[in-house]
């Protein structure tokens, strides 16, 4: 049986996952900040302008996701392993390496916010990989590090199969394509040209292999998925992903000063980027339907998954459809669109994702067994879900409304954002509701409640 | 390059074509192996076209962004312009933070209301860089950099390169368009003065709002003096009006330092000006 409780003797997973899960919510604290901006321009100013509070937004997005890919790679890979890494010693220092690391990169933010001074040392100020160099060497040796460990315990332990193969190559094209941000160009165009290789790259290539991976082994423990088919979907889904993704890298390549040949092969390739996405969703809602006679006691992993297949495909798919083709992408590129996109796309593809396998590895690590309080847990789902929703739908009408009035009508920029102020007002909202279900899936994480039943049980026993 | 183009077009189909088969097959039939060698097969053919694509678009992007006008001086503006993190805030070719403006075409907005003068315009773009407006209640501002002039400078100068990227034509033109700011340069020293302190940068003359509010009949609202003093130093006016900024939903207008006499020949200008509008 698939499905089996392995005893969990190895723990740095936990650690990761308590380390994202902060990271997620003060992720989360900081895009509550920053949309409060949008309606109270002198909120924190001039301490904390926006600029900070945004890198914070998107630096802890990027963090928490990591955190999860390398608590759950070291949590699964154990786990397949019969419980236990070959070296436990070696990932808590690779746990502490990193959250270090972090820290100093997080501590020389806040430094400019204190001392009101910037600097090329303290943040890099390019989009997404803003920690400065030497925090990129120290991030490098890290990866390399991580990807050593995780070698030596499939090698030792687990054993290479597809779906591990498939987990150490997203792995190491994620360490790989960072090395493309760690290049200074005068040149801003051939800087985006490359800086491409690392977001797109990571968001719609490497990454995408290591949930195909995760989502494999998932599948396989929480469905009671066979294996072989479990291997065969990872190389439909990964290959479907990557075949269009590389080239669909094109969607970034319309407007920067590259030729535009560019227009075609990225209209051409993204417009079929859906395709795989899609494919994961009746895949999906075919597993659950078919195998909802395998009872799982996780029910709550289970919807986490179903439900982050689903937003995937909306906010990747759909949302990135949408503004992809070129003729659309003109009116729409650089505007709140695409800020509608990219929230709805990273939360279906990966913050869901992460908060699966951490529903599904809590109890296991905590109890020894599937079976746990899943109340609170619920209300998270559906406030963070509900939250995304509305954020989403909000910064969509205020995309639109941009579109028409600065793109089409050429009216100046702030001139366009006095009349935002609603929708902007109304992703606030959602960006509450989705604090209060953090807030609850936090208290989960550090002190998930055990099934009525056990505590009956235990009762019982004791009197 | 269209053969290439065409050519990985087709590829993708292939690939397609093949997995949209495999898919609807029966899975348990598909041997493991053939999906194993078609997904590192497709891999590493995709990412060739791609280096092909990349080795060529890096052999003509040089004459698209006019390399050979990098300056030092717009390289230094690129790494202040990471320094200060304006990509969190702004966009440049339509990346970053969607909460400023984009910049990409920064440069000829600014020499447009200075009526094609591009001397002023790139005075104005310094004083706004080192005198940036600060967030009011209702309406968005810039941190307070304490930019040095070699900074405001090199930015400027990155920006004016950056502006003359050839961008496939984006941003689009808008449907209807917009009237200029100031149409010309007027010969009165007011108006140099109006245009060489970056007022334009902020404030149209009966074209309506820009940053600040738009100064037709701003005669009327206030008298010559007060026009002075709030030119000279609006802090001043502020404390002592006890109100920041005076008009509801603007930011309030940072102080530039500009002399009492180019403050009154602005006011001056401002006051005629209404005249004639």
């Amino acid at each position: 049986m698939n499905n089996t409780v392995v005893a969990p003797q190895s723990r740095v997973g936990q650690h990761f996952f308590m380390f994202a899960a902060v990271v997620m919510a003060l992720q989360l604290v900081f895009g509550l900040v920053a949309a409060a901006q949008f309606i109270w321009p002198t909120l924190l100013f001039p301490a904390s302008p926006f600029n900070i509070v945004r890198m914070l937004h998107i630096n802890t997005l990027v963090v928490s996701l990591l955190a999860g890919f390398i608590g759950g790679t070291y949590f699964l890979v154990a786990e397949e392993g019969g419980g236990a890494l070959h070296s436990e010693r070696a990932a808590r220092w690779n746990f502490w390496l990193f959250a270090g690391g972090i820290g100093a990169v997080v501590l020389g933010y806040l430094a400019i916010v204190v001392t009101g001074r910037w600097s090329l040392w303290l943040s890099e100020g390019r989009e997404y990989i803003e920690a400065p160099r030497w925090a990129d060497w120290a991030i490098i040796a890290v990866a390399l590090f991580f990807l050593f460990n995780i070698w030596q315990s499939v090698s030792r332990r687990t054993g290479w199969n597809d779906i591990t193969r498939m987990l150490v190559i997203g792995l190491g094209g994620l360490s790989f394509f960072y090395l493309f941000g760690m290049v200074f160009f005068a040149n801003v165009a051939v800087d985006q040209y490359f800086w491409w290789w690392v977001i797109h790259l990571w968001v719609e290539g490497a990454w995408e292999l290591i949930a195909a991976a995760l989502y494999a082994l998932l599948l396989i423990r929480l469905f009671d998925f066979p294996r072989e088919r479990a291997a065969k979907y990872v190389y439909l889904e990964a290959g479907l992903v990557l075949f269009t993704g590389i080239l669909g890298i094109g969607h970034h390549y319309y407007w920067i000063g590259t030729p535009s040949y560019w227009l075609t092969v990225g209209g051409v390739f993204s417009a079929i980027e859906p395709l795989p996405l899609l494919l994961m969703v009746f895949d999906a809602l075919r597993i659950d339907r078919e195998r909802r006679g395998v009872e799982h006691p996780n029910r709550l992993a289970r919807a986490w998954i179903v439900a982050g297949v689903v937003l995937h495909f909306a906010g990747a798919g759909l949302w990135g459809f949408a503004q992809t083709l070129p003729s659309a992408n003109r009116w729409s590129h650089g505007t709140q669109l695409t800020a509608a996109h990219g929230h709805i796309a990273f939360y279906g593809a990966y913050s869901m994702l992460i908060i699966a396998l951490i529903y599904y590895a809590l109890p296991r690590l905590r109890f020894g067994t599937d079976e746990y309080d899943q109340r609170r847990g619920w209300w998270a789902f559906w406030l963070m879900t509900s939250g995304m929703a509305i954020m989403t739908l909000a910064l969509t009408v205020a995309g639109i409304v941009q579109i028409y009035l600065e793109r089409m009508l050429g009216m100046p920029f702030p001139e366009v954002q006095s009349y935002l102020g609603l929708y902007y007002d109304i992703r606030l909202i959602g960006g509450v509701v989705m604090v209060l279900g953090i807030v609850l899936f936090l208290a989960d994480v550090f002190a998930l409640r055990a099934a009525q039943r056990h505590l009956r049980e235990l009762k019982l026993a004791m009197a | 390059m269209i053969f290439l183009v065409w050519f990985s077009v087709l590829l993708l189909f292939a690939f397609l074509t093949l997995y949209v088969v495999w898919s609807l097959r029966a899975d348990e039939r598909l041997p493991i192996a053939r999906l194993r060698a078609t997904f590192f097969g497709g891999v590493i053919v995709f990412s060739a076209v791609f280096v092909g694509f990349t080795w060529h678009t890096l052999r003509v992007m040089p004459q698209s962004t006019h390399a050979d006008q990098l300056t030092p001086a717009v390289r230094d503006g690129k790494l202040a312009w990471q320094k200060y993190v304006c990509i969190d805030c702004h966009t440049i070719l339509g990346n970053g933070a969607y909460y400023a403006s984009d910049l990409t075409q920064s440069w000829p907005r600014f020499v447009d209301r200075a009526g094609g003068d591009e001397i002023a315009a790139r005075k104005a773009m310094i004083t706004w860089l080192q005198h940036p407006p600060a967030p009011s209640a209702s309406s968005r501002g810039m941190p307070r950099y304490a930019m040095s002039s070699t900074d405001a400078e090199s930015i400027v100068a990155f920006l004016r390169w950056t502006s003359k990227i050839d961008t496939n034509g984006w941003p689009p033109k808008p449907l209807r368009e917009p009237s200029p700011v100031l149409a010309a340069a007027s010969s009165s020293p007011g108006a140099a003065l109006f245009a060489s302190n970056g007022c334009a940068g902020c404030h149209s003359i009966g074209q309506g709002r820009v940053i600040g509010p738009d100064l037709a009949g701003v005669g009327k609202r206030f008298d010559r003096d007060t026009m002075i003093a709030f030119i000279s130093d609006p802090q001043v006016v502020y404390a002592r009006e006890r109100k920041s900024p005076l008009n509801e939903g603007y930011p309030a207008m940072p102080s530039l330092s500009v002399s009492p006499n180019d403050a009154a020949a602005i006011a001056d200008y401002l006051i005629e000006k209404r005249g004639q509008s």
